[in-house]
């Protein structure tokens, strides 16, 4: 949580910072951090009502209702589950690589390059339906760890900044599967059923997609399975491993990295290019299991949502899992919302609140230390020290 | 064909004062050694404002101050969040491009707007230089904004107090703190002018270029203009180089598609802006020094890291 919370300075100096430092953290000031952060959360959810209420909607309504699509309704648990697949993929790389101090935030554009890689092998290549989907979801892997490289290649041949530069090409990528689907020698759809040349893939055929299973009556797929697997792996990986050890001491300070042999070009790049992967692995996941077909928008905004659901868990793997079934629940739920008058773009709002609310807490803390009862309560700063 | 050239530079020159705005304001910013993300965001906020407030006032010139009014305030937002209360800079700026995308997407389809169009002035006998003449000298009047505004900057980073302080806060905010400049408000203040600028260059968008607000009409034009800055250099000249560069690339791959030359395939064409942006980046940017405290945290209280 290095990056939403103070400098080594601040938590050296100010006795209200050690409440907070998990070196500090007792049982009691974990729960009230935790409260504190409920309690943000809370507010932004607040607010999202509050405007639904401003523009004339009832919120009761607007939060039954999109509770109702998401998890009521027959089947709609397990739509939520599937949906909340490659939020999930996607949040966990985010985490990965802002963890290491890179901000990989074109996402959406690694996503949609992994969709084309997996569309590609999935309707070009023949052999054993059980290798072509493996090979599929790998290939999904690599081409997402690709676009992501372009952007290593850059960072490392001329220091061009990651976020800028991956945030270009996450512009470029949906033109790359336009292209893809438009040209007949590619992967347009020439069969009869597409008579208008939409632009399109052809569906992958059904014993070719992710294998489905039943559990209480919800519908899920393997996908479900292998991203919760992979997440937790690496989830642990990142706080447990020596690895893991080395990417959050590159993200926490990268001076100190370099004294300890962590550099930017070894344990940076592999970060960022399994974070690219893991959006990638995201995309695989929406062709081969829900979307079935390539088309330029493959993306359909998953790249975003997983990023913001990553900001949301407070790059946290485990509450990560917790918050890309939120995503997903606005996302299913958000088609629910035409009977109550407000339109579904609310759920993109309520999404904005969210991440706003979840860099509260440690802007309230600030508030907090700085007001005359945490002065007086907490801290030694001289008064009008943070006046600059 | 000479008429094609000519569509071409008018639209490029109409596409490049976007990026143009957005990136004077951004330059300020990073002179002062901030990166503003959300500049995406509080371009799209200008765009929305002017749209709003041409619409409800009828006036598109009370439109262009209420794109620029909401421009300041996610930029107000991102500086109190930023450089007050110490959040790490690009999550507060991915947090607020979000949530201005969200909000302005809501809202859109919740209020109808009509906002009225920045009408076109023909500066006389300027209008008649063959090929550039349109090009600079017919536009919405907005558009002339374009030759003052790098003047204004340019005196105000280089030829003022003010200036002075906000880049030896980006060069070495340690140094400048010593000297009393205080850092951080240097900092909060240029991310204030990014802001208003951003916010200009929003409400040019949806007054003078298209007419209408769109949803996330954006579209990464915020993002190119960022890159813009870096692909000059952090020098002004460089800057404005840059926009009109990327300007022409977009109005490339438009009219190219609307003459119909299909040599080029049309999603290649549609990402010119955005490639060229990258290739720029890997082959000029960087060459130059930048602001040596670029992207930097500062931490008043304490020693810098």
């Amino acid at each position: 949580m290095k990056i939403f919370l103070f400098s080594e300075k601040d938590r050296s100096e100010n006795n209200f910072f050690k409440l907070f430092d998990s070196a500090y953290l007792n049982d009691t000031r974990k729960l009230l951090f935790a409260f504190l952060v409920l309690f943000c959360l809370a507010g932004g959810l607040f607010f999202s009502g509050l405007l639904v209420a401003a523009v004339g909607g009832s919120p009761t309504k607007v939060l039954s209702s999109l509770i109702e699509g998401s998890f009521q309704t027959s089947g709609a648990f397990g739509r939520t589950l599937v949906e909340a697949v490659p939020l999930l993929l996607v949040s966990i790389g985010v985490i990965v690589s802002f963890r290491a101090g890179h901000y990989n935030i074109g996402t959406e554009g690694q996503v949609a390059i992994g969709a084309l890689f997996s569309a590609v092998i999935a309707l070009q290549v023949s052999g054993p339906e059980w290798f072509v989907i493996v090979l599929a979801i790998l290939g999904s892997f690599l081409g997402g760890a690709i676009w992501s490289g372009i952007a290593v290649g850059a960072y490392l041949w001329r220091r061009v900044d990651v976020m800028i530069s991956t945030l270009l090409l996450t512009f470029i990528a949906p033109n790359v599967v336009l292209f893809a689907v438009s040209k007949d020698y590619l992967l347009l759809d020439t069969t009869k059923s597409n008579t208008r040349l939409a632009s399109q893939s052809e569906r992958v055929p059904v014993e070719k997609r992710l294998p489905e299973f039943e559990v209480f009556g919800q519908e899920l797929h393997w996908g479900v399975v292998v991203a919760v697997v992979l997440s937790l792996l690496l989830t642990v990986l990142l706080g447990k491993s020596v690895w893991g050890l080395k990417v959050r001491l590159l993200g926490a300070n990268f001076v100190t990295a370099k004294r300890f042999g962590v550099t930017q070009g070894k344990e940076g790049a592999t970060a960022l290019l399994l974070s690219g992967g893991f959006s990638g692995l995201a995309g695989g996941m929406i062709v081969m299991g829900s979307a079935f077909r390539l088309q330029s928008h493959i993306a359909n905004d998953f790249g975003w949502d997983g990023l913001l659901s990553a900001l949301v868990s407070r790059l946290n793997g485990y509450f990560a899992l917790l918050s890309s079934i939120f995503f997903a629940a606005l996302r299913t739920g958000s088609s629910f919302l035409a009977a109550t008058g407000v339109s579904r773009t609310i759920t993109s709002v309520i999404q904005g609140l969210m991440v706003i609310a979840a860099l509260m807490p440690a802007a309230l803390i600030v508030v907090i230390s700085r007001s005359d009862f945490g002065r007086k309560r907490f801290g030694n700063q001289k008064k009008g020290e943070d006046e600059c | 064909m000479l008429g094609d050239i000519e569509t071409v530079l008018e639209s490029s020159v109409r596409l490049g004062h976007i990026f143009l705005f957005a990136a004077l304001g951004e330059y300020v910013a990073e002179r002062a050694g901030t990166i503003n993300i959300s500049l995406e965001g509080m371009l799209l906020a200008g765009a929305y404002g002017g749209a709003l407030g041409a619409s409800e006032t009828g006036s598109p010139v009370f439109g262009i101050f209420a794109g620029i009014i909401a421009g300041f305030l996610v930029a107000y937002l991102q500086a109190l969040l930023s450089h007050r209360l110490n959040i790490d800079q690009f999550v507060v700026g991915i947090a607020l491009t979000v949530l201005v995308i969200g909000l302005t997407t809501f809202l859109f389809l919740e209020i109808k707007m009509i906002p009225g169009r920045i009408h076109e002035f023909e500066i006389p006998l300027l209008v008649e230089i063959p090929l550039i003449g349109k090009a600079l000298f017919a536009q919405r009047w907005l558009g002339y904004v374009a030759f003052f505004l790098p003047v204004l900057i340019w005196r105000m980073v280089n030829h003022t107090r003010w200036g002075l302080e906000v880049r030896s806060v980006g060069e070495d905010p340690a140094a400048a703190n010593v000297n009393g400049i205080p850092v951080l408000k240097r900092r909060r203040q240029s991310i204030y002018v990014a802001g208003l600028c951003a916010g200009l260059a929003g409400a040019y968008l949806s007054l003078a270029v298209t007419g209408a607000f769109s949803q996330n009409m954006s579209a990464g034009k915020g993002v190119v203009a960022i890159a813009a800055v870096l692909f000059g250099g952090w020098t002004l000249v460089g800057t404005i180089f840059g926009s009109f560069l990327f300007g022409f690339a977009d109005a490339l791959g438009l009219s190219l598609q609307i003459i119909g030359l299909d040599i080029i395939p049309g999603p290649i064409l549609d990402s010119m802006p955005y490639l060229l942006a990258l290739i720029g980046l890997l082959t000029i940017a960087n060459l130059s020094r930048k602001p040596a405290a670029l992207a930097s945290k500062f931490d008043p209280s304490g020693d810098s890291s």
